[in-house]
């Protein structure tokens, strides 16, 4: 299986802000939170996630409702890695983290490094995102040579 | 029902992966050519800047790797049209989100649902997805003709 997608925090985040804020403050349902996750695995036709991608999204998610919500979003994605983080992924992490560019959340940067390493272990790749559009840039900023 | 999809992926690390995938967890063919660049240690690598791919689902899907490819050359006459129109929609302006969905096929069988599919980076330019596009378009056959079994392509 080569074609093998999985998506980062962001993706996940983004389609839930996109259409929690189509729901203009109102509250929503399980139902609801389900078709949005349905929607994005419907679109890039996987539902691949890893543990700390589930953490992440839960990190950003705060009272007791919306974390129930967040947890029936969370369970439509199957998490590949099984709850593993092996020694190996915490190397791989240690050496991407310099790469890291300083200016994103200190969070976000330990995240995306086990996320990269978890992924890079099971051979998959990430769906597009903003995220790494954003972090593209701002590396292309601290190039270098600059 | 019979999912069958025919992929093209670059990633952040030069990577392209190509192939077909059946029902969403077996690969038929594929090829894996590594990127030129040395990114062993950068987190990014394995994230996609782009992929394509044509979606079809029907009963009478083929379910055999090589039926799989002769299906598509197949039916590269009718792709090919709609994917160089949607690429040059792209090339003047593409203002909705990725990604860019397409499900009118002119030609096809009615027992097969078609959808192409492209997703790349926001910051990818228009004329750089609708390049992709189109050498997906006018190499379709010579793409399909290159994939291995999946055994060859992971070595």
């Amino acid at each position: 299986m080569i074609r093998r997608l999985a998506f980062d925090t962001c993706n996940l985040i983004h389609q839930w802000r996109r259409k929690s804020g189509e729901s203009r403050g109102k509250s929503f349902s399980k139902e609801e939170v389900e078709g949005w996750a349905d929607e994005l695995i419907q679109l890039h036709k996987t539902s691949a996630i890893c543990t700390v991608v589930r953490l992440e999204f839960l990190c950003n998610t705060d009272g007791k409702e919306k974390l129930q919500r967040a947890r029936e979003y969370l369970d439509r994605f199957r998490v590949v890695d099984a709850g593993e983080l092996t020694r190996d992924d915490l190397k791989l992490a240690e050496i991407f983290a310099p790469r890291r560019v300083s200016d994103l959340k200190g969070s976000r940067q330990t995240g995306d490094c086990l996320i990269a390493a978890v992924y890079r272990r099971l051979n998959y790749s990430m769906v597009p995102t903003s995220e790494m559009d954003r972090d593209l840039v701002r590396r292309i900023q601290h190039s270098p040579g600059e | 029902m019979v999912s069958l999809i025919f992929f093209e992926q670059k990633r952040h690390d030069g990577a392209i992966r190509t192939g077909i995938e059946r029902n969403g967890n077996t690969a038929l063919l594929g090829l894996f050519i590594e990127g030129p660049e040395d990114q062993e240690d950068d987190p990014l690598g394995g994230a996609l800047e782009w992929y394509v791919e044509m979606r079809c689902e029907g009963d009478r899907l083929p379910t055999e790797p090589e039926v799989a490819r002769a299906w598509f050359v197949k039916h590269a006459a009718i792709f090919r049209p709609h994917l160089l129109q949607i690429a040059e929609t792209v090339e003047i302006g593409w203002d909705d989100p990725y990604p860019i969905t397409w499900k009118h096929f002119d030609g096809m069988e009615s027992d097969v649902a078609v959808e192409f599919v492209c997703s790349a980076i926001r910051r990818t330019s228009n004329q750089t997805v609708s390049q992709v596009i189109q050498t997906f378009a006018r190499n379709f056959e010579g793409k399909l003709a290159r994939l291995q079994p999946l055994e060859t392509a992971l070595m």
